[in-house]
C-alpha cells in the first residue's frame, strides 16, 4: 500500500509500518505462549502508548486511550488483509 | 471452500475429537488408549488455533476475526468441561497435561475475541481526520 506523503498523520508512516509489523507476529502467532509473540506484542502495546502519550493525546484530547489502540488495531488489520499471499510462516 | 466454511468443518472435527475423549471410562479404555484421545484434542486445540490465528488476519473486518475467535474460546471451554472430571478419573494419562495448555489457549483465544470485538466497535464509528496517514 502507498502512502501519500502530502497527507501525512499524526501517527507516522513509519510508526504504521513497525505497528503493522508487530501486530502481525502476535495476533498471527502459530505459537501463543512463545517468547517471540509475547514480545511483539509487549512492544505493539508499548510503542502504541507511547504515541498516544506524546502525540495523540495533545492533538486530540476527546480520544480515549482504547479507542485509539482499536483504531491502530485496525488500520493494522487493513494493511495486512489486502498484502498479497497468505503468511502461515511469520 | 470459503474460510468459514473451513473452520466450520474444523470445528466439526474438534468436537468429535473431545467427544471421543469424554467418553472414555477407566473400564473400557487403558491409560495407553486415553492418552491416544488426549493427544488428538491437544492437536486439534493446537492446529485450529493456527488457523484460527490465520484466517483472522485474512479479513478486514474486526466482527469476522472476533466470531472466529469465539469458535476457539469455545473449542477449549468444551474440552476443559470435559477434562474436570477427567483428570480425575485418569490423572497419569497426560490430562493435568493437556488441561494447562488448554487453559493457556482459552485465555489467549479470550483476549483476541474481547480486542477484537472492542475493534468491530470502534471501526463503526470514523477515525478523526489526520490522526493516520491517507493511503491512496
Amino acid at each position: 500500500m502507498r502512502q501519500d506523503t502530502s497527507s501525512g498523520g499524526v501517527v507516522s508512516e513509519d510508526e504504521l509500518v513497525r505497528l503493522t509489523e508487530l501486530f502481525l507476529k502476535f495476533e498471527g502467532a502459530t505459537d501463543p505462549l512463545s517468547n517471540r509473540c509475547k514480545e511483539s506484542e509487549s512492544e505493539f502495546n508499548s510503542l502504541v502508548e507511547n504515541i498516544y502519550t506524546e502525540k495523540v493525546k495533545p492533538a486530540y484530547d476527546s480520544i480515549a486511550f482504547s479507542y485509539f489502540r482499536s483504531y491502530v488495531r485496525n488500520v493494522c488489520r487493513i494493511r495486512i488483509s489486502k498484502q498479497g499471499p497468505p503468511f502461515p510462516c511469520v | 471452500m470459503t474460510s468459514t466454511s473451513t473452520l466450520e468443518l474444523l470445528g466439526s472435527v474438534n468436537r468429535c475429537q473431545v467427544a471421543e475423549m469424554e467418553k472414555a471410562t477407566p473400564e473400557t479404555v487403558s491409560c495407553a488408549e486415553f492418552f491416544k484421545r488426549v493427544r488428538n484434542v491437544q492437536a486439534s486445540i493446537i492446529n485450529t488455533y493456527q488457523v484460527t490465528a490465520h484466517t483472522a488476519l485474512q479479513t478486514p473486518n474486526p466482527a469476522e476475526a472476533a466470531a472466529m475467535w469465539k469458535e476457539m474460546s469455545d473449542l477449549c471451554e468444551n474440552a476443559l468441561r470435559a477434562l474436570r472430571s477427567l483428570k480425575t478419573i485418569f490423572p497419569n494419562c497426560g490430562t493435568p497435561e493437556l488441561y494447562d495448555l488448554t487453559l493457556d489457549y482459552k485465555a489467549e483465544a479470550d483476549k483476541r475475541y474481547y480486542l477484537n470485538l472492542q475493534d468491530s466497535e470502534c471501526a463503526k464509528i470514523p477515525a478523526p481526520e489526520g490522526l493516520f496517514p491517507k493511503m491512496s
